[in-house]
C-alpha cells in the first residue's frame, strides 16, 4: 500500500527510533491540584515514568526491555506505540518524527505497529468468537476480511487445526490459547513492529516455552521487528537479540543479550542476574547483598537513581551518569560512573562546542 | 516417619458443584520433617492450593476431604471442626499466608494492632510481650523495628510480605504455609525474601510448606519437594533426589520447561495439552493425555505412589517409572552437574 | 423465490447473533423463579392487551339497581366480582382497563431512565476528562432536584398529562443508574481487547457498540426493570397525590379515588386490588431483570 509515509520511508533508517523520551504524569486528581501544578510548575511533584531514554530498533532486530515493577518500561512501551504522546523528546518511525505525522500516517503506524498484551484473560472481548476477534483489526484497517486470512493467521500460531477454533469462544480457549489468538489478532494485518509487553508471564510454565518459540520465529518468518517488555530476565533472553535495562524511568545498561548475562557491567543488572533463581539444588547461589525497594517515583534522588542501594557507590554518583560505551566494541553500554571519568568526559564535550550533555 | 511434622496419608478432596463433584485432590501423601521445608510444586489448577487448604482447615464451603488422613505430631487433624481447629492448631501450631497475602491486612489497622488481636485471640499475653515479639520478628525479616506502628498502606508489596510473614510466626507456629509467596515480588525482593526464609531456618525451630509454581525457588530453598499434577501427586522425596533422578514423566518434563539462566540457548520443553477437567472419581493419571510415553494402562486405575529404587523417601506415582531413565534419557542428559556457561554468576558447585 | 427465502432463513437461523439468543434464553429460563415470574408478565401483559376486551362493564359505566339506585361501595356479588366504587363503577372493569397504562407508563419512564442514564454515564466514562466532570456535576446537581415540587412545577407548566408524568420521573431518577453505568465503563474501558481495539484506532462509536455496551448489557437490562418499576410506583404516588389526570384509570388514580371515599379500609375491595396489581407487577419486573442480570455474569463468569 503506498502510502506518503512510505515513500518518505528512509530505507536505512532504524525501524523505530526513541530520542531522549520522557513521559510525565500528573499525580494530582481532582480539578484544583491540578490548577495549582500548572500555575507553580514544581517538577518534584510529577511522576517521571519515563525520563530520558534513547533506543534504537533496526529491522528484523529483537530487542527487551528489563526491569522491575515502577520502572517505566510498561510506560515506555505505551509511548512507543502511541497510546501515550511522550512529553518531552522524539519518536521516530521509519526515520519520520511522529510529531509531523498527518491523520493518514497515523492509519498507516497503526496498523504497522502492533501490541501484545501481558493479561491474556481480558484480551478478548468474551462476546466474541475467535473469528470476530480477528476480524476485527481487518475491518478497521479496511483490509479484506476473508476466512482464508483468518485460517492462515490461525495456523501460524499453531492454533491447529484452525476449523476447531475459528468458532470458539473466549471461555473455551485455555490461557495459552487465549494469549495465541491476541497474537494472532497483531499478525494478521501484517504488522512491521510488534510490541510486547510481558507476553508470557501470566501463562503457566509449561505453555511459556511454546508461546516463547512462537514469538522467536515471528521475527524471523515474518520479517518484524519486536520490542519485548519483562521483569524476567530468563524468558527475555530466550527471544532478545539485545536487552536493555531500565531503572526508575532510565536506561542504564544497554547490551547483546550474552554479554548482559555474561558481562554485565552495572551494579543493578549484576544484582538483578545475580537474584535470578537458579533450578538446581546443588547450585549454591549467594542470595542478595542489596537492601530496600525501587525507589518511589515521585521523590527522585539527583544523580544515579540506583545510588542508594550501590554496593559501589562514590561521590561522583550524585551527578547523573551517562550511558557510555564500555569494554569492547561489541554494542555495550553502560550508565555508570565506575566506568568512565565523568569530569573528563563533561570537559571534553564542553570544550568540543557540543551543547546538551545532561548533567544534573 | 514417626517424627514427621505433618503427615498426609491418600488423601482426596472433592468440591461439590450444584451438577457433578470436582476431585480435587487424589490419593495425595506426602510428609513433612521438623525444621524441613517442603516445596509443593505444580501448575495452575492442579489442587495445590486446595490441599494446603485442606490442611488448615479452611476449604470452601463446598469442598470436603472425602478420603485419607491428615495428621500433625501424629493426631489427626481432618476431622476436627472448625472451632477445635481454631482453638488447638490455627495460628498457634500452623500459620497460613495465602496468596496475595499483601492484601489480606486490615488497611484500617496498624500492623501492631493486627499483632494483639491475633495474640489475644489465641493466647494470653500481654500487651506488651506480644509488641515485644513482634519487634523481634520485625528484625528478623529486616523491617525496621519502629515500624510496627504503621498502616499497611505506608510499606511497599516486597515489605506488606514480609509484616506478613512476621504476623504468622509471631504465635511460633511449627509449620507455616505459604501459597505463592514470591509470586507477586520483583526478582531482587524475592531474593531478599528468601534470604530471610533461609536465615529463619537457623534461628528457629520451624517448618515451611511453600506452595508455587517456581521450581527454582523450590530447588533452592526446600529441602523436599512434591510435584502436583491434576490433584494427584507426580513425585515426592528429597530435592535432590527429585534432581538428579526424577522419575515421573511430568517431573522429567517441568523441569526441563523452566528457564536456566546459566544456559541461555538451551531450548525449553514444551508440554502438549491442558490438565484434564476432573470431574467424578479420578481413576486414571491425569498426566496420560499429555504424556509421550503414556500407555493403555496409564489411564487405568490412578496410579498409586511408589518408592524410586528401594527408597522410601522417594516416591512416585508413574506405572512405568522404572523404564523412566531409559524412556527420557535425552531429556535427562545435560543435567547441570557443574560448570555453568555464565561467569557472572556468584556461586559454587556442591 | 422459496429457496433463496429458505436459504436466508438457514443463514439467519446460523448466524451468531441468533445461535447467542437461543443460548442465551434456554440459561435464562434455567432458573425456576424466573420462569414463574415470567408467566405473571407474560400475564400481565395479556391483561394489558385484552383487558378492556374481557372486562364485563365499561369503566366509566355508573351501575344502577333494579330501583334505579346507583349501587354504591358494594362489596363483591356476583355481578360485581370485585364490589363497585363510591360511584357505582364497577371495581373490576375498571382494574382490568388500568393495565395497559400502568404498563405503558412504566417502559417509557423505564426506558427514558435507563437512556438517559446511558447516554450520561457512558458518555463520561469512556470519555473523561472535562467531559467526565461536567456531566458528573450535572448527575449531583440532578441527585439534589426533588421529585414532588419538580411534579408540581412541571404540572404547572406543562399541564397533566402522560408526557409531564414521563418528563418528571425520566429527567431525574437517571441519575441513580448513570454513576453505575460510568464506573463499570471506566473499568472496561482497560481491559485489554478494548485497548486494542482504541490502539488499533477503531472509532470510539465502535468501540462503544460492540466492546463496551454488550459487557454491560446484564446491567442495562436490571436496570431498565428496576426503572419500570420505580415509574410505576411513582406515578402511582403522584396519582395519589393528585397529580396526574383523574380520568385515565389507571391503578394509581384508582387508589386515589379509593382514599378519596373517606373509608379506605371499609372499601377494601376498591382499595385492595390496585394496590396488590402494583405491588406484584413491579415485583414480578424486577425479578425478571435480576433474572437477566444472573445469567449476564454467570456466562461471563465461565471464564476457565
Amino acid at each position: 500500500m503506498a502510502t506518503e509515509l512510505t515513500e518518505r520511508e528512509n530505507e536505512a533508517a532504524p525501524v523505530m527510533e526513541v530520542r531522549n523520551v520522557e513521559k510525565h504524569f500528573d499525580p494530582s486528581s481532582n480539578v484544583i491540584e491540578k490548577l495549582r501544578a500548572r500555575l507553580s510548575p514544581d517538577s518534584r511533584s510529577k511522576i517521571r515514568a519515563v525520563d530520558g531514554v534513547d533506543l534504537t530498533l533496526e529491522k528484523e532486530q529483537v530487542q527487551g526491555v528489563i526491569g522491575e515493577s515502577g520502572c517505566g518500561k510498561s510506560t515506555l512501551l505505551l509511548t512507543l506505540i502511541g497510546e501515550h504522546l511522550p512529553s518531552e523528546g522524539e519518536l521516530l518511525y521509519k526515520g519520520n518524527p511522529v510529531s509531523e505525522f498527518s491523520k493518514a500516517d497515523w492509519k498507516q503506524f497503526r496498523r504497522e505497529v502492533q501490541i501484545i498484551f501481558q493479561d491474556p484473560f481480558n484480551a478478548i472481548n468474551p462476546h466474541f468468537t475467535v473469528r470476530q476477534t480477528l476480524k476485527e483489526p481487518l475491518r478497521i484497517h479496511n483490509i479484506d476480511q476473508t476466512e482464508e486470512r483468518i485460517r492462515e493467521v490461525l495456523e501460524q500460531v499453531q492454533l491447529r487445526p484452525a476449523e476447531q477454533y475459528i468458532d470458539r469462544h473466549e471461555s473455551e480457549l485455555s490461557g495459552g490459547e487465549k494469549q495465541r489468538v491476541a497474537i494472532a489478532r497483531a499478525l494478521i494485518v501484517d504488522p512491521e513492529v510488534i510490541l510486547a509487553d510481558e507476553p508470557v508471564s501470566m501463562l503457566d510454565v509449561s505453555t511459556q516455552a511454546s508461546v516463547l518459540e512462537l514469538l522467536e520465529d515471528l521475527t524471523t518468518e515474518y520479517g518484524a521487528s519486536m520490542m519485548y517488555v519483562s521483569h524476567d530476565l530468563s524468558t527475555v533472553s530466550y527471544v532478545c537479540d539485545r536487552v536493555n535495562v531500565m531503572y526508575l524511568g532510565r536506561l542504564v545498561e544497554k547490551a547483546p543479550t550474552k554479554e548482559i548475562i555474561n558481562n554485565p557491567k552495572h551494579p543493578y543488572t549484576q544484582a538483578l542476574i545475580r537474584a535470578i533463581p537458579i533450578p538446581d539444588p546443588h547450585f549454591e547461589r549467594e542470595w542478595t547483598q542489596i537492601k530496600g525497594a525501587v525507589g518511589d517515583a515521585q521523590d527522585l534522588p539527583t544523580g544515579c537513581r540506583f545510588k542508594d542501594r550501590c554496593p559501589e557507590r562514590m561521590d561522583i554518583c550524585d551527578e547523573r551518569p551517562l550511558l557510555r560505551p564500555v569494554d569492547g566494541d561489541g554494542g555495550h553500554e553502560a550508565a555508570c560512573h565506575l566506568y568512565y571519568d565523568h569530569e573528563d568526559v563533561v570537559a571534553a564535550s564542553a570544550t568540543d562546542g557540543h551543547a546538551g550533555v545532561d548533567a544534573e | 516417619m514417626a517424627d514427621s511434622l505433618l503427615e498426609v496419608t491418600n488423601l482426596d478432596v472433592t468440591y461439590r458443584t450444584k451438577r457433578d463433584s470436582v476431585q480435587a485432590v487424589s490419593n495425595a501423601s506426602f510428609s513433612i520433617e521438623s525444621n524441613g521445608y517442603f516445596g509443593l510444586v505444580g501448575e495452575s489448577g492442579c489442587g495445590k492450593s486446595t490441599l494446603a487448604r485442606a490442611v488448615m482447615n479452611s476449604l470452601d464451603t463446598n469442598g470436603e476431604i472425602s478420603g485419607g488422613e491428615i495428621r500433625y505430631r501424629g493426631d489427626p487433624i481432618h476431622n476436627l471442626s472448625d472451632r477445635e481447629y481454631k482453638n488447638s492448631v490455627r495460628w498457634d501450631e500452623i500459620a497460613f499466608i495465602p496468596q496475595s497475602a499483601m492484601n489480606s491486612l486490615d488497611p484500617l489497622t496498624t500492623v501492631q494492632n493486627q499483632a494483639l488481636e491475633i495474640a489475644q485471640a489465641h493466647k494470653d499475653w500481654s500487651n506488651e510481650k506480644t509488641l515485644e515479639k513482634l519487634r523481634e520478628l520485625f528484625d528478623i525479616v529486616g523491617l525496621p523495628q519502629s515500624r510496627i506502628a504503621d498502616y499497611p498502606h505506608q510499606f511497599s508489596g516486597g515489605m506488606k510480605q514480609r509484616a506478613i510473614i512476621a504476623l504468622s510466626l509471631l504465635l511460633d507456629p511449627s509449620l507455616v504455609i505459604a501459597d505463592e509467596p514470591t509470586t507477586a515480588l520483583d526478582v531482587i525482593m524475592q531474593d531478599q525474601l528468601l534470604k530471610y526464609l533461609d536465615e529463619l531456618r537457623q534461628e528457629r525451630d520451624f517448618s515451611l510448606l511453600m506452595i508455587t509454581h517456581d521450581i527454582a525457588v523450590v530447588f533452592e530453598l526446600c529441602d523436599s519437594i512434591a510435584v502436583m499434577h491434576g490433584g494427584q501427586i507426580a513425585e515426592t522425596g528429597g530435592i535432590t533426589d527429585v534432581f538428579d533422578e526424577p522419575r515421573h514423566p511430568y517431573s522429567i518434563l517441568l523441569q526441563r520447561a523452566f528457564p536456566d539462566v546459566r544456559f541461555p540457548d538451551r531450548s525449553l520443553e514444551q508440554i502438549e495439552g491442558t490438565p484434564p477437567p476432573l470431574s467424578g472419581s479420578v481413576d486414571y493419571c491425569t498426566f496420560a493425555d499429555r504424556c509421550p510415553w503414556a500407555e493403555p494402562d496409564c489411564r487405568d486405575g490412578a496410579p498409586p505412589l511408589e518408592p524410586v529404587g528401594g527408597d522410601a523417601s522417594h516416591l512416585t506415582s508413574c506405572i512405568r517409572s522404572d523404564e523412566m531413565e531409559e524412556l527420557a534419557a535425552s531429556h535427562l542428559e545435560g543435567r547441570s552437574t557443574g560448570e555453568s556457561s555464565v561467569q557472572s554468576i556468584q556461586g559454587s558447585e556442591q | 423465490m422459496l429457496a433463496s427465502v429458505q436459504t436466508g432463513i438457514t443463514r439467519l437461523r446460523d448466524h451468531y447473533l441468533f445461535q447467542n439468543l437461543r443460548k442465551g434464553l434456554r440459561l435464562y429460563f434455567s432458573d425456576r423463579i424466573t420462569v414463574m415470574m415470567a408467566i405473571g408478565f407474560m400475564f400481565i401483559l395479556l391483561l394489558g392487551v385484552f383487558g378492556p376486551m374481557i372486562a364485563p362493564y365499561d369503566p366509566g359505566t355508573r351501575h344502577a339497581d333494579e330501583d334505579g339506585q346507583l349501587i354504591r361501595m358494594s362489596p363483591p356479588t356476583a355481578d360485581h366480582p370485585l364490589g363497585t366504587t363510591e360511584g357505582g363503577k364497577d371495581v373490576l372493569s375498571r382494574l382490568l382497563y388500568g393495565t395497559r397504562p400502568t404498563i405503558i407508563t412504566g417502559l417509557m419512564g423505564g426506558f427514558t431512565i435507563v437512556g438517559l442514564g446511558l447516554l450520561i454515564g457512558v458518555s463520561a466514562g469512556y470519555f473523561g476528562g472535562t467531559t467526565d466532570s461536567i456531566l458528573m456535576r450535572i448527575t449531583d446537581f440532578a441527585y439534589g432536584i426533588p421529585i414532588i415540587p419538580t411534579a408540581i412545577l412541571v404540572i404547572a407548566l406543562l399541564g397533566m398529562g402522560f408526557w409531564s408524568t414521563i418528563f418528571i420521573i425520566g429527567a431525574l431518577l437517571w441519575r441513580g443508574n448513570a454513576r453505575v453505568f460510568r464506573s463499570q465503563v471506566l473499568q472496561i474501558k482497560e481491559r485489554e481487547h478494548v485497548r486494542a481495539a482504541r490502539i488499533s484506532g477503531a472509532s470510539s462509536v465502535y468501540i462503544i457498540a460492540r466492546h463496551i455496551l454488550p459487557n454491560i448489557a446484564g446491567m442495562i437490562v436490571l436496570f431498565f426493570a428496576l426503572g419500570t418499576g420505580l415509574t410505576i410506583i411513582i406515578s402511582a404516588s403522584l396519582a395519589f397525590l393528585g397529580f396526574l389526570n383523574p380520568f385515565t384509570p389507571s391503578w394509581g388514580i384508582m387508589i386515589r379515588n379509593a382514599y378519596g371515599s373517606g373509608v379506605p379500609l371499609d372499601a377494601w375491595w376498591w382499595t385492595l386490588p390496585p394496590g396488590l396489581a402494583i405491588s406484584f407487577t413491579v415485583l414480578i419486573i424486577i425479578m425478571l431483570g435480576r433474572g437477566y442480570e444472573r445469567v449476564h455474569n454467570t456466562d461471563v463468569n465461565q471464564i476457565g
